[in-house]
């Protein structure tokens, strides 16, 4: 067959390429994921969800982690082989646990130590998280954590901290890609750099949303590659939304989790962040197996 | 792409109406939007037959009985929305001496969710040997087949019942003699070659193998989709794929496989429902039943809240209030499945709407407090809503995250 020529994309667009922690790189990629005969598709990075308090997790983690203590859950974290941690400072809410400020700089401070990327987290409740946030921020000065989440109706101080202690900002956006756009614009008229900016076009699981979840991806890739410079962050996914699920329960959670997170890095993910060790292994097996 | 009126001039013009459809015109403009075959008209001349060639689908639609494949028209499902969902099969071997069982459990394989019935769809059966895998067909054959082997053991087995031919050699001519599907496997060069050879010999309904060399099978099957789109005939039948394990299946329902020869059900209700998510048309959000959900176990002095059946919007709100582990009565209201304000720009989250699904849920029966929480977002709804129904109505958060506090503070 003499005229049969394999159809190469050749996209004009890359996806910002940035760093988290010391030395951890994220993104890079110049075409869609897993299309190594085309361009570059660096796999997900593959990160794990800790919490600072573990009332809200299921017997499965509570089984697989010392959940108790949040140093300890990090070390066994990094010892399966995460490549980052995202710390979800939940116990700070004041409606919740109420656990000080302090409390969450002492975690974080301790966590740090282990010299693993963070991210780190507040607990959604707007007023607490402010403080939390800029406390962790500071006490952690210069190792490039990333501090979640920048939103569009509240997004100042989370970048303030960022830029004031030297971390980069997860903008969060509720599976809407317009907003994604607009976020990104906002961070970046007050002086966040584009290699400090995770996307996190929210996740939702499978069989609760993923489906938004995976075009929006797709569309923000797509936009990148096209040469749009306000799609061009790394996306960062939470696989680990899967266990929030009346599915996730058992070894069928960590099915779900799995197939979540496949799902999340195959319309384009750059970093996916896991809860169960076992789906973490999973994936990683998969996507190497790519 | 041919246009309506292109296609047209081409036509009989007789307006016979024996294609289905009252006009020429009528069938040109489906043809123009691919949504009837040229085949349907009795009079169309050959030479319109070649010249209107681009009009066919770009990936043939292959059927083994009510199961159909390929006839997809986009790369992304956000361009269109995919049409024919990768059909699932259970692997079994005629020599296993669990075959009976593992069959039962594949045809009593049922999920429900979101008034889809989930199963798996097809048999494939591995042969060894003519007597055993004609029996086997013959207990599976109320089920749509992929029949694999060797020729001869196939043949056996044909002669049962009709099914997709997945040969271990060339197939051409038992797929002419039992006229059913044909699998052809190899490198994309060796593919292009024998489905046309395939269809020389009088075979049409392909199905494609792709061997990668070099390559991942990702890579393999969205070439294979490019290039069908692209208008390369020669690949433009559906694919199928065996995946070694759950999460290689997951990619391939994602990326372009249209037929998955499972060796196991272990993961089969997260690729179904995996499938449901990726094959949903964008354009037609999924839905859930209208009526009065329970969360936790509520009772008479439980709150009330109020949303939508867009199934995001109710897996959200849902979820919220899930998280507050305080007992509630979530009312889904049919909005057709749009979002709440959405659905209210579109009249389609109405006053009389609500009032209605009060009436008919008995709400006033389960509780005794009279009062529903709608969302901020329609707080403008809430005066007349309390003139339509006398009930009380509260203003609740505009994004259902902060439903947690909205409930601390009552």
């Amino acid at each position: 067959m003499a005229n049969f020529e394999i159809p190469r994309e050749n996209w004009t667009g890359r996806v910002q390429r940035i760093k988290i922690g010391e030395s951890l790189e994220a993104g890079g990629a110049n075409t869609l994921p897993f299309l190594k005969f085309e361009g570059d598709c660096p796999l997900p990075r593959l990160g794990m969800e800790i919490f600072d308090v573990d009332e809200d997790l299921g017997p499965e983690i509570k089984e697989a982690f010392p959940t108790k203590e949040p140093v300890g859950w990090a070390k066994a974290a990094v010892a399966k082989g995460a490549e980052l941690l995202s710390l979800r400072l939940v116990g700070t809410n004041p409606e919740r646990a109420n656990r000080s400020t302090a409390e969450a700089v002492e975690t974080v401070t301790k966590i740090t130590k282990l010299d693993i990327p963070l991210i780190i987290n507040g607990s959604g409740h707007e007023e607490k998280d402010k403080e939390v946030l800029r406390a962790c921020a500071e006490a952690t000065q210069g190792k490039n954590c990333f501090l979640g989440s920048a939103e569009p109706e509240r997004y100042k101080s989370t970048a303030a901290s960022a830029l004031a202690y030297g971390h980069g900002v997860v903008g969060l956006t509720n599976i809407d890609i317009n907003l994604v756009k607009q976020l990104n614009i906002l961070l970046k008229d007050i002086g966040v750099p584009p290699d400090k900016i995770l996307i996190d076009p929210m996740t939702g699981a499978l069989g609760y949303g993923l489906e938004y979840t995976y075009s929006t991806i797709e569309r923000i890739r797509l936009g990148a590659l096209q040469g749009d410079e306000m799609f061009q962050m790394p996306i960062l996914c939470y696989a680990s939304e899967a266990w929030n699920t009346r599915d996730a329960q058992g070894k069928l959670g960590v099915e779900w989790e799995a197939v979540t997170g496949l799902a999340c890095g195959t319309a384009g993910a750059d970093i996916l962040i896991m809860r169960h060790p076992e789906s973490f292994i999973r994936l990683k097996k998969a996507f190497g197996g790519i | 792409m041919a246009t309506a009126i292109d296609i047209y001039k081409q036509l009989p013009k007789k307006n016979c109406g024996e294609c289905g459809f009252p006009t020429c015109l009528a069938f040109a403009m489906r043809l123009a939007s691919q949504k009837a075959e040229l085949e349907a008209c009795p009079y169309i001349s050959e030479e319109a037959k070649e010249s209107l060639g681009g009009v066919a689908p770009p990936i043939k639609l292959v059927k083994i009985r009510d199961v159909e494949v390929g006839d997809e028209t986009v790369l992304f499902r956000h361009d269109k929305t995919f049409f024919h969902q990768t059909a699932l099969a259970l692997l079994l071997e005629d020599t296993d001496p669990r075959f009976d069982e593992k069959l039962k459990q594949v045809k009593e394989l049922k999920f429900e969710r979101l008034g889809q019935v989930l199963k798996i769809d097809m048999v494939a059966i591995g042969g060894t040997d003519s007597k055993k895998f004609a029996a086997a067909v013959e207990k599976a054959k109320d089920m749509p087949l992929i029949l694999m082997g060797k020729p001869d053991v196939l043949e056996a087995g044909l002669k049962v019942s009709p099914g997709l031919i997945f040969p271990e050699a060339d197939g051409f001519a038992l797929a002419k003699e039992y006229k059913c599907p044909l699998v052809v496997s190899g490198t994309l060069e060796v593919l292009a070659e024998r489905t046309k050879k395939a269809n020389e010999a009088g075979v049409e309904d392909l199905v494609l193998d792709p061997k990668p060399e070099g390559r991942s099978m990702v890579e393999e099957l969205t070439i294979v989709r490019r290039m069908a789109l692209k208008g390369c005939k020669e690949l433009g039948y559906p694919t199928i794929m065996m995946p070694q394990g759950p999460l290689e299946a997951a990619l391939g329902i994602m990326k372009y496989a249209s037929i998955l020869i499972l060796k196991d059900l272990e993961a089969a209700l997260p690729l179904l429902t995996l499938r449901q998510n990726i094959y949903t048309d964008p354009q037609k959000p999924l839905q859930v039943e209208p009526k009065l959900y329970e969360i936790g176990k509520p009772g008479p002095d439980s709150p009330v809240f109020l949303t939508t059946n867009f199934s995001l919007t109710y897996f959200t709100v849902q979820g919220d209030i899930d998280s507050t582990k305080v007992p509630c009565y979530l009312m889904i209201v049919d909005t057709e499945g749009m979002s709440v304000l959405t659905g209210w720009a579109a009249d389609k989250f109405t006053v009389e709407k609500v009032a209605k699904a009060i009436k008919e849920t008995g709400l006033e029966k389960k509780v005794k407090h009279k009062t529903i929480v709608i969302p901020g977002l329609v707080a403008r709804m809430s005066g007349e809503l309390e003139e339509a129904t006398g009930w009380k109505v509260k203003v609740g958060p505009n994004d259902s995250s902060n439903i947690p506090s909205f409930l601390k503070q009552k």
